[in-house]
């Protein structure tokens, strides 16, 4: 009975959430917000998080360059532990951590300074004046964190790439040049392609749950704690589904397209 | 001219901030060390914690991890065909990468925006509404009342919980690897005999303990620091999420460099 | 009792206390007024070391304790009630354990001797049935007087109230006001008062300062207060209630 409620609420909360990114869709068609607001906000998204994505780039980049080569060891292939490491990153290990590190800091920021306007009669205050927050205030941080998304994803990206060469010199004495020679053969069109939709797919899940969980915050300081903690458990589960249900269907898709996954 | 000075000014100011910031967190961390040797050892407070740290978030855990064993086992089973043409190896690699990364530090990434942003939420609200000079006024130490139980549990909580995580994910990449992919069990199984062992499940429990360390630590410390209002709490938490992530990355990197040495 | 010898409370660039010195002998009813943001409730926690003076001495009981560790401090905290100006009642708590929450760890105390003075101390603040709430169960009155009853339980000397009446209704007001007065003379205890009422602090305080951006502008008896030419303390007074 108990996990039937939990059920039901649960589906009820993602119910709602669609409507709210349905929303969200239709206001963007039919008035889109000014675009000095929309600049102004990805600018903010992209400078607050800057430091932390590089510095997450980098570590993630050196992990993964780590375990690589304690793999490529066993096989003496070492030559490629760039193009691996790099393609595992394009592909997949970039857009996740990106977007979880995200979660954490623009998606937990943005639903703390709405749930705040919420709570502090903000939003109230807006339609009063005879204006939509939809518009004024939603759409464009809503659109922002989509597109900065994509240049946090460039900028970890190139510092992972970084955090690789630095630990496959280290550790696998690999140099920049062998490093670098393989990316270009490994890392084909479609590898980027698949970790471009994913990095778009996360950041909507993404937008939508902090302007949702914001947008709905109630109960004072507590409850703007409690959406920034429900903002960021949401999102995280989201993007894993999301991230599986894109592998698998890439996946499929190559299998019945190409015959193998080439 | 002036423009740089502002440059300047910003960067000091920052440097500054963060030199502060810094201090202070490792004052608590001494403090709550020192604290949590100091009777009384408040047993059952520790064990409410445990069961919201480690118990209460089990689900949401094993659910994103089973989803993450999937991914990797198909990611896997990608690039090793093509590099080595060959993905016999798939479930051994794949497991190795569950052990040695995976299952540790998605984990923990899930403890600190569920449990972490709780504990700085709530320190938080402590702290604005009084509660905190309140407990001192009684005569009470708010590390040894606050701090000391949450970071017992949490250590235990998520050495348990990376256990477990990394149980789930083998037996899920196990499933995926004999349905999806067509290995039979005994494929896997040699696969994983030979590239797995031991010492792998002993690191990544101290992974796990270590992260268990930091999070509460890094969420009491912001929450102590939180500024009157709503607006204080919600930023209280999302910095506390945004350290205490960066924190496990780079942690995580530290300790697979060290351990790499061991294997 | 208590003494503030030239303390000076400084926030970064800001000076809040200014050389301020002050004495309060035991037994009054000393009441603290002053516009938002003048240091009032800072000086309270300069008292009892939530926050430490930047200058200056500050003795309590002939002790100078300004320079006390933490764990000295404890001491003094004992002697010292604080009510403070949000309820700051332990959520996850029963008010009966709010209450009892600092007898149970400073005072070995049988359970029997516990429940009588946890009752004592609501019954003195008018609440006898309220003990097995929780505290989001109870009205933000109740709360206040609940936060009261947990000073009371420690039987404290000194009591600190850091504006016990803001953002309380007129009714309410009046009756934490006649609280402080009636439970000062019942325990005879010293009090301090940090408020913006002055209607009530001309009704119940034996003394009365005005503070002005860290200084004491005008100090004195309820009805030297009354004829005092000092502006700010006719402001005060224009918005009494005869």
């Amino acid at each position: 009975m108990n996990s039937l409620v939990i059920l039901n609420s649960v589906i009820d909360e993602i119910g709602s959430a669609l409507l709210f990114f349905v929303n969200i869709l239709k206001t963007l068609m039919r008035r889109p917000c000014s675009r000095d607001e929309l600049f102004q906000q990805i600018w903010k998204v992209t400078m607050q998080s800057l430091v932390t994505t590089g510095l997450a780039g980098f570590f993630v980049g050196a992990i993964m360059a780590v375990q690589f080569t304690l793999q490529m060891r066993e096989f003496g292939a070492l030559g490629y532990l760039g193009g691996l490491a790099t393609s595992a990153t394009v592909r997949e290990v970039g857009p996740l951590l990106i977007a979880f590190m995200l979660a954490g800091k623009v998606g937990a920021f943005t639903s703390a300074e709405l749930g705040t306007m919420r709570v502090t009669e903000q939003l109230d205050a807006i339609r009063c004046l005879g204006a939509d927050p939809l518009q004024e205030i939603i759409l464009p941080r809503f659109l922002a964190i989509i597109c900065a998304s994509f240049f946090l994803l460039g900028l970890g990206l190139v510092m992972s790439i970084g955090g690789g060469i630095l630990l496959g010199g280290l550790l696998a004495q690999v140099s920049v040049e062998e490093y670098l020679r393989h990316i270009p053969a490994i890392v084909t069109l479609s590898s980027i392609a698949n970790g471009l939709v994913k990095c778009f797919i996360f950041a909507v899940i993404l937008a939508t749950v902090c302007t949702y969980k914001g947008y709905t915050t109630t109960g004072g300081a507590k409850g703007v704690g409690l959406a920034v903690v429900n903002t960021a458990v949401s999102t995280m589960v989201g993007i894993v589904v999301a991230d599986w249900l894109t592998s698998f269907i890439a996946d499929v898709a190559i299998r019945a397209f190409v015959g193998s996954p080439f | 001219m002036i423009k740089g000075y502002a440059v300047l000014d910003f960067v000091g100011k920052s440097v500054m901030d963060s030199y502060q910031g810094v201090t202070q967190f490792i004052q608590l961390v001494v403090d709550s060390l020192a604290e949590g040797f100091r009777p009384p050892l408040r047993i059952r407070e520790t064990v409410q914690q445990l069961y919201f740290i480690a118990v209460q978030s089990l689900p949401i855990i094993l659910f994103c991890v089973c989803f993450a064993a999937m991914v990797t086992i198909l990611e896997s089973s990608f690039h090793m065909k093509l590099v080595i043409q060959n993905d016999s190896m798939v479930p051994g690699f794949a497991a190795m990468l569950i052990l040695r990364e995976l299952g540790a530090v998605v984990t923990a990434l899930l403890v600190t925006s569920r449990v972490g942003a709780g504990i700085a939420a709530e320190v938080g609200t402590m702290k604005i509404t009084e509660q905190i000079d309140a407990l001192r006024m009684l005569g009470i130490r708010p590390i040894h009342y606050i701090v000391v139980p949450r970071l017992i549990a949490s250590v235990i909580g998520l050495a348990i919980l990376t256990i477990i995580a990394n149980l789930v994910c083998l037996f899920v990449a196990f499933l995926v690897s004999e349905i999806y992919l067509g290995f039979t069990s005994g494929l896997f199984i040699t696969g994983l005999v030979r590239f797995i062992h031991f010492q792998d499940l002993v690191f990544s429990i101290i992974k796990g303990a270590c992260f268990g360390f930091v999070i509460p630590l890094v969420s009491c410390h912001f929450g102590f620091l939180c500024a009157s209002g709503a607006e204080g709490v919600g930023l209280a938490t999302t910095r506390s999420v945004v350290a205490s992530s960066v924190i496990i990355i780079i942690l995580d990197f530290v300790l697979s460099f060290v351990f790499s040495f061991f294997s | 009792m208590i003494q503030f010898e030239k303390v000076v409370k400084r926030f970064g660039p800001r000076t809040i206390l200014k050389e301020l010195t002050l004495h309060v002998p035991a037994g009054e009813i000393l009441f603290i007024l002053g516009t938002s943001g003048t240091g009032k409730s800072v000086l309270l926690k300069t008292l009892v070391g939530l926050l430490r003076p930047d200058e200056g001495e500050i003795w309590i009981d002939g002790q100078e304790v300004s320079k006390f560790s933490e764990i000295e401090y404890l001491g003094i905290r004992k002697k010292c009630g604080m009510v403070f100006q949000q309820p700051a009642l332990f959520d996850s708590l029963t008010v009966f354990e709010n209450v009892a929450f600092g007898l149970r760890r400073h005072y070995r105390l049988p359970e029997a001797e516990i429940v009588s003075r946890v009752h004592s101390s609501l019954a003195a603040v008018h609440l006898p049935d309220a003990s097995e709430k929780m505290p989001g169960e109870i009205s933000y009155g109740m709360q206040k007087r609940v936060s009261l009853a947990r000073t009371l339980a420690l039987r404290p000397q000194v009591l600190l109230f850091d504006e016990p009446t803001t953002g309380l209704d007129p009714i309410t007001t009046a009756s934490v006001n006649l609280l402080i007065e009636e439970l000062s003379r019942q325990f005879s205890t010293t009090s301090i008062v940090v408020s913006h009422d002055m209607t009530c602090a001309l009704s119940i305080a034996d003394r009365i300062i005005m503070l002005d951006q860290g200084r004491i502008v005008e100090e004195g008896s309820p009805d030297h207060m009354k004829r005092s030419q000092v502006p700010l303390v006719k402001e005060f007074l224009a918005e009494v209630v005869t």
